[in-house]
């Protein structure tokens, strides 16, 4: 056995007394780390072995207010298996008057492909579907049925049509890969919604075709194929690798956050690690001036003690990890079972491995330049205890240098975003100088001030500026853990305004659809009453130049795929409001979501056709219908607007209204349906 | 005739403080011959210890010259020194300076190991029974009384058969018996040895066994005389 770790083993007899503010500071970092990577991976993992279920299929085609060509159709069938859905909004109406917003989606007989719709009540899904006498088989979700006041058995209107509950709708398999919705789920056949009135030209609706490939087939190749096939196409396409991708964006958003706290631990940690070393060292004093006093040279004494540190930094690293490696497993053995994603909680080896090595790196960083005080102790040191130790850089400072270049480096590579990680590191390097500085100062101006001092104020001022004081070791340690740590609650308060504001502030409380163009004036004039908005304002949306003959409009805009951060606000135009547009998703081709008010009526349009138009309720860029001077208008104004629009509005006109206040975001377009 | 192990010549040793310089030696020459016994006697300050660390090579003059068994010791740097020592060169402190996580056998054997002697754990063992610590080989220092603690560090300050003991006050915190059980032992040590012996006492009982006695005051050596 090397003498040098025959002589660290002897060492570590005294036991880790000295180190337990090293250990612990280790251990938590990387735990911290640990946990938070075994669980995005079990997430991801979850996500990717239910892909096929969640996507519906191995990819799946969508277009916005049309239904696909025969031609597109024949394409997309001829890759193999498929199964169609039609998804629009509608007022469902229970025969006691009672009316709720329901996302409609109809189904053909071959859906699903791939899992199960999971019912209660009923005999399956083919029978709760099942058209009899007139009247659609809808199996329904038990919060609109509580809405409604309805059973098993009731009927009810949508659009026109009629339903009859035959089953009460309680999962889905593709629900997670098609975002949130904005409305309890009614699941009917296609024929249903069609019925219903929902899939006109230009109205809010949209269609998918999911598709089963052969084993083995390349889902990517299979939509490139289709894209060939049509150059122009207007239609999404995803593939099962992006069966969740707002999820997947999530997870990874959380994985960061959650590896932020972790790395914040670790640096923050790192100054108590290096403290330990130091003050470890300290003590050990006497015994290295002995170890080379008989001998030894200062690398022979710096390698007994580095061998310590490095087996105590690795019993660091290891109580992290499992505590880390666990983390997840006790979650998910107590709430797996109530988990909105689908989650393979189990021991992963690249998350680990990425937060030992981070642990070791900032072990390293933090600890071999202390250590330099080992070697460089002199012997000296057994007759005069304040001998220093001799300056100069040596091989330590090169080796905590080289690992905090390294830390530096995983950190940003391995960052979501390279630029923030960046950010951080040279933000907190630059706290950590000012707070040393300022520890330096605090200890100077303590040397001055206690001249005039008398007393125990004269001792503690003396104490702040002597060499061993704290102020220079504190400063720096208590400033930069307060600094991580408020970087932490504000990055976990802004992930929390994000995930609870998906109902974006400029939703509209209200939703009115299907107004008549010609009676769109009138409507904007009762609406401006009980509102109260300023004479001479400009129309409330910006028309897409649309004519019921024609397809929709197509957007350079592009959305997001299933959970938009933001609604569309509005932004000023030279001729009145438009929409913002968020420009997320490279492969969205459709058209914009959003209300339009159609200006056909100014332009001519529609003058005998049923013009689609929809403006925002209130003043549509308040959130909940709130105004600028701050005074919400009362709840019922839109209700009451439409009551005395309803008479001289065309059969047909819908009023779609939401409530602002929703946890879910407002889906202005129906995606995947 | 042999020439001296230890040669200082006009060494002095300044050392910095918060008042200004401090001149613990000024100007001291001083030999040692093989097998010599030298003790150095003189009030508290007057530079005893210094003289024991410069002349070990524990620390460099401000100015002069220190050669151990010819070697000048300002070519070496320290870690040089560390080696001239092995083997050769050995201290016993006032304060013992025990390695307290290391069994009183294990504390004897470390300069054998740091020396690469292969046996250096059945040497040790040898040389606690000398000491009369043979059942005491597995206890650590903070188990030992004071006296079983010297005898353990001159142990192990002789197991490595050393040509040259620097001893800096080796009794200074016994009791009276103690102190003359180890003053024996380590005398009679030395001359079976062959060991030259650099003795720091303020004891002058202790310092009249010695050969030669020189006096220091003020950081100079005031006086030197030979044992009648």
């Amino acid at each position: 056995m090397p003498l040098s770790l025959r002589f660290a083993l002897r060492e570590l007899r005294s036991g880790v007394a000295g180190f337990r503010i090293f250990l612990a500071c280790l251990a938590l970092g990387v735990a911290a780390l640990a946990a938070a990577g075994s669980t995005a991976e079990a997430f991801r993992r979850g996500l990717a072995a239910e892909s096929r279920a969640i996507l519906g299929g191995d990819a799946v085609f969508s277009v916005s207010q049309r239904r696909f060509s025969a031609a597109e159709r024949r394409t997309i069938e001829a890759l193999g298996p498929t199964s169609t859905a039609v998804r629009g909004a509608v007022m469902a109406q229970a025969p006691s008057g009672a009316r709720r917003l329901a996302d409609l989606r109809g189904v053909d007989p071959g859906y699903p492909l791939v899992g199960k719709v999971e019912l209660a009540g009923g005999s399956g899904l083919e029978d709760a579907l099942r058209p009899e006498a007139g009247v659609w088989g809808a199996a329904v979700e038990q919060p609109l049925l509580d809405r409604l006041g309805l059973k098993i058995g009731d009927g009810f209107e949508a659009g026109g049509a009629r339903f009859v509950v035959r089953a009460v709708l309680v999962s889905e398999p593709d629900r997670m890969g098609r975002g949130f919705a904005l409305a309890p789920r009614v699941l009917a056949r296609t024929d249903a919604v069609q019925a219903a009135g929902v899939l006109a030209p230009g109205g809010l609706f949209g269609e998918s075709i999911r598709v089963l490939l052969p084993a083995g087939a390349d889902p990517v190749a299979a939509i490139n194929r289709v894209r060939a096939a049509h150059p122009d196409p207007g239609f999404d396409a995803r593939d099962r690798t992006r069966a969740a991708a707002g999820a997947d964006r999530l997870i990874g958003q959380l994985e960061y956050y959650l590896g932020f706290i972790g790395l914040a631990s670790l640096v923050a940690g790192g100054l108590g690690v290096g403290g330990a070393v130091s003050a470890y060292l300290e003590g050990r004093k006497p015994s290295i001036a002995t170890l080379k006093a008989l001998g030894a040279t200062g690398a022979l004494v710096r390698n007994v003690y580095l061998i310590q540190v490095a087996a105590l930094a690795l019993l660091g690293v290891g109580v992290g990890l499992a505590v880390g490696a666990s983390a997840p497993l006790v979650m998910g053995a107590l709430v797996a079972d109530r988990l909105p994603i689908p989650a393979l909680f189990a021991v992963y080896p690249a998350p680990l491995l990425r937060a030992a090595l981070f642990g070791i790196l900032a072990a390293a960083a933090f600890a071999l330049a202390p250590l330099a005080r080992a070697r460089r102790t002199p012997p000296v040191a057994l007759f005069r205890q304040a001998a220093a130790a001799r300056p100069g850089l040596g091989p330590e400072a090169l080796g905590a240098t080289a690992a905090a270049v390294g830390l530096v480096l995983v950190a940003i590579v391995t960052a979501p975003s390279r630029g923030a990680a960046a950010g951080l590191i040279l933000g907190t390097a630059a706290a950590f100088g000012l707070l040393w500085g300022l520890g330096q100062g605090g200890a100077r101006l303590a040397a001055r001030l206690r001249h005039g001092a008398r007393g125990t104020l004269r001792l503690g001022l003396a104490n702040l500026a002597g060499p061993r004081s704290a102020a220079r070791t504190a400063t720096p340690a208590i400033g930069l853990g307060v600094a991580l740590l408020t970087a932490v609650m504000l990055i976990q308060s802004s992930l929390l305004a994000q995930i609870r504001d998906v109902a974006p502030r400029t939703a509209p409380s209200t939703v009115f659809t299907e107004i008549p163009a010609d009676s769109v004036p009138a409507f904007e004039q009762i609406m401006d009453e009980p509102l109260g908005r300023p004479g001479g304002r400009p129309p409330a949306h910006r028309a897409g130049d649309q004519r019921t003959d024609r397809p929709p409009e197509r957007s350079a805009g592009r959305l997001e795929a299933d959970i938009p951060r933001r609604a569309m606000g509005l932004r000023r135009r030279p001729d009145g409001f438009g929409l913002r547009r968020r420009r997320r998703n490279g492969d969205h081709r459709g058209p914009l979501v959003a209300a339009r008010l159609r200006r056909s009526a100014a332009r001519g349009h529609g003058g005998g056709g049923r013009a689609r138009g929809r403006p925002e309720g209130g003043r549509h860029h308040h959130r909940g219908g709130a105004r600028p001077g701050g005074r919400r208008p009362h709840r019922g104004a839109a209700a009451r607007g439409l009551e005395r629009l309803r008479p001289q509005l065309r059969p047909g006109a819908q009023q779609r209204g939401h409530r602002g206040r929703q946890a879910s975001p407002r889906r202005h377009r129906p995606r995947h349906p | 005739m042999t020439p001296p192990l230890l040669v200082l010549e006009d060494v002095a040793l300044t050392l910095p403080s918060a008042a200004g310089p401090v001149e613990i030696l000024r100007g001291v020459s001083l030999s040692a011959a093989a097998g010599e016994t030298l003790a150095v006697v003189g009030p508290s300050g007057s530079g005893k210890s210094s003289l024991i660390a410069l002349a070990s090579g524990l620390e460099r003059p401000t100015r002069g010259r220190v050669s151990l068994f010819g070697q000048d010791l300002a070519a070496l740097d320290e870690d040089g020194r560390a080696r001239l020592r092995r083997g050769q060169v050995a201290l016993v402190f006032q304060s013992f300076h025990l390695l307290p996580n290391m069994t009183a056998e294990e504390n004897v054997a470390a300069p054998l190991e740091i020396g690469g002697t292969r046996d250096a754990v059945t040497t040790a063992r040898a040389w606690l029974e000398r000491m009369g610590l043979s059942a005491r080989g597995s206890h650590y220092p903070h188990q030992l009384s004071g006296g079983e603690q010297q005898r353990v560090a001159l142990a192990r300050a002789l197991a490595v058969r050393p040509a040259l003991l620097f001893a800096d006050e080796p009794t200074g915190n016994l009791d009276a018996a103690n102190g003359a059980r180890v003053s024996d032992l380590m005398f009679d040590l030395v001359r079976e040895l062959g060991t030259t012996l650099v003795l720091v006492t303020h004891d002058p009982a202790l310092a009249a066994r010695a050969e030669r006695l020189v006096r220091m005051q003020d950081g100079r050596i005031v006086a030197a005389e030979t044992a009648a």
